[in-house]
């Protein structure tokens, strides 16, 4: 690159991380910077706090049943997805009567249920 | 580690692997674009291949993978040839500013990758949850096999690179953070973008070379699709890579450009189901184009290599009985002729949306009938033939699919057509360059 290839480099590139640091509402470089930033958990489609679940495998859980069934089909899905993606260290099965512990999904909110036998 | 140095180390991992492929005459900084995604490519492949012969895939074993390839690289699997030193290109002030601002794009870019969580459910849903299985268990059928007590995964046909790479950034994190995708997909997109540029520089002039890199990085559903997670990128990024190989090749004749090729057909198909045919079609499109046809050999050799990848996963899942989701006895079912119309419809107003991906595709069509007009040459109309018949693989793809079309077109319509938008995206600068000479 010429010297004046190298300024222009420079410059153009340095005016547009400038322009991104600009506190202007909603604009393309903004979105493309990650907006106001997301945290470590997915950004769900139902309300859904997921924190109960985030240690479920410091536990040893062989089996797990996702009880959602009294949601919309939409939060069924994500609270099999939720279970799939903290419990990975374990396996989903379709009877509850299979399962060691239980994740009951109702209004947004998680529990988990160990069975005591 | 913290999320930021969790990814960078294992990129990093995937950086040295390509440069000890690619030989020791690349290992310049200019070469780490096309090293990451060598790395990233055949780590990711044969820690996958490893699942299917029944390891886990853990950090052991992508390290013993990784050196695996850095000895193969050392003792002589790569590009021998030293690097043709190639007249030096003038770099005009105008082209320096293009570069400048691709380079901003892709720095702030990655800032937003790691900032960002998965906004489409299928990542976090189904391709990160799969990686994190291949980790705890392996390839294990109770949740990769549909059956009748356990609940499995979605998409049980689809290939499992994405998974495991996702799977080893969350490894090298520590914890689960579903950022690692957005922020693994920017480092490829970036890497993509470092490796187009590299590789064609010295056989297309820069200002033509940074105004195409410039349309690429400016296009809002390149970055929007960065921040989805969307397998559908890291397709289209080695179904160009390998267009762009095969082109390479079949112009320059420069040995080492197979590689790259053959690293990324093989790595495309190892991503989605759709990458094989994406990856024959290149291929068809490139042996048309082959001038002198002894370059075919090479050309038969790096295709014929990536086609026999999709072996292990098939063999996989034929022992498993998993199907594929779209049978192919249903192929030319008449009756659902409508749904094709539609497919045709929806994709083609996606493809040429300007808000989208601003004129890239079109650009590629201009620039081959404007070729044709004057040279009334038919090789200039192979690269609109290739989009087309990915375009017309697409649409049946939609055709025979069994879920409710609307429902498919909206859902998957938009990132689908990445592979198309991506492979015109490196073959403009080729194609502008042949027309101003």
């Amino acid at each position: 690159m010429s010297a004046s290839a190298r300024r222009s480099f420079a410059a153009a590139a340095a005016g547009l991380l400038v322009l991104t640091l600009v506190p202007w509402g909603e604009s393309p470089l903004r979105r493309l910077a990650g907006g106001d930033g997301d945290g470590r958990d997915p950004t769900f489609d139902v309300r859904m706090d997921p924190a109960p679940l985030r240690n479920a495998c410091r536990t040893k859980i062989a089996t797990y049943y996702v009880d959602a069934h009294t949601e919309t089909q939409l939060a069924q899905g994500n609270a099999k997805a939720a279970g799939q993606l903290y419990l990975s260290c374990s396996f989903p099965v379709q009877d509850p009567s299979r399962a060691e512990t239980t994740l009951r999904f109702r209004a947004g909110r998680i529990q988990v249920l160990h069975r005591i036998d | 580690m913290s999320l930021v140095a969790g990814v960078l180390a294992v990129n990093a991992v995937f950086v040295a692997v390509g440069y000890a492929l690619l030989g020791r005459s690349r290992r310049r900084a200019s070469w780490a674009g096309v090293a990451l995604l060598v790395g990233a490519g055949s780590v990711g492949t044969l820690v996958f291949f490893a699942t299917i012969a029944g390891l886990r895939a853990s950090l052991a074993v992508a390290a013993l993978a990784a050196a695996v390839l850095v000895v193969l690289g050392l003792i002589g699997l790569r590009g021998s040839e030293p690097q043709t030193p190639l007249p030096p290109a003038r770099v005009g002030p105008l082209a320096g500013a293009a570069f400048g601002v691709v380079a901003a794009v892709c720095a702030v870019g990655v800032i937003g990758g790691f900032r960002s969580a998965p906004w489409l459910d299928d990542a976090w849903g189904i391709w990160l949850p799969k990686g994190l299985a291949l980790w705890h268990h392996g390839l294990d059928e109770r949740v990769f096999v549909p059956n009748g007590r356990f609940v499995t995964f979605g998409v049980p046909d689809y290939p499992l690179w994405w998974p495991v790479v996702t799977s080893l950034d969350v490894q090298a994190v520590g914890e689960l953070d579903v950022r690692v995708m957005c922020a693994q997909l920017a480092l490829l997109t970036v890497g993509f973008v470092g490796a187009v540029a590299r590789l064609l520089w010295g056989y297309v002039r820069p200002s033509l070379l940074a105004g195409a890199l410039l349309l690429l990085a400016l296009a809002p559903e390149l970055w929007r699709h960065v921040q989805g997670g969307v397998a559908d990128l890291p397709l289209a990024i080695y179904v160009a890579l390998f267009a762009l190989g095969l082109a390479l090749w079949v112009g320059t004749g420069a040995s080492f450009v197979l590689l790259v090729a053959g690293v990324s057909g093989v790595a495309a198909v190892q991503i989605k189901t759709e990458g094989i045919a994406e990856v024959l079609i290149v291929a068809a499109v490139a042996a048309i184009a082959a001038r002198p046809r002894r370059r075919l050999r090479g050309l038969a050799l790096v295709t014929g290599l990536a086609a026999a990848s999709a072996l292990p996963w098939l063999l996989w899942r034929w022992a498993h009985d998993v199907p594929s989701r779209t049978p192919l006895a249903d192929a030319f079912d008449f009756d659902r002729a409508g749904r094709a119309a539609q497919a045709v419809g929806e994709l083609a107003a996606r493809l040429l949306d300007p808000l989208s991906w601003l004129v890239v595709v079109p650009l590629l069509v201009a620039l081959g009938v404007l070729g044709y007009r004057r040279d009334r040459r038919i090789e200039w109309l192979l690269p609109t033939l290739g989009i087309t018949a990915g375009f017309a693989f697409l649409v049946w793809a939609y055709w025979t699919n069994p879920d409710p079309i609307d429902f498919l077109l909206a859902t998957s319509a938009y990132r689908t057509v990445d592979p198309l938008v991506l492979t015109a995206a490196v073959l403009n600068p080729l194609l502008a360059e042949r027309l101003l000479r």
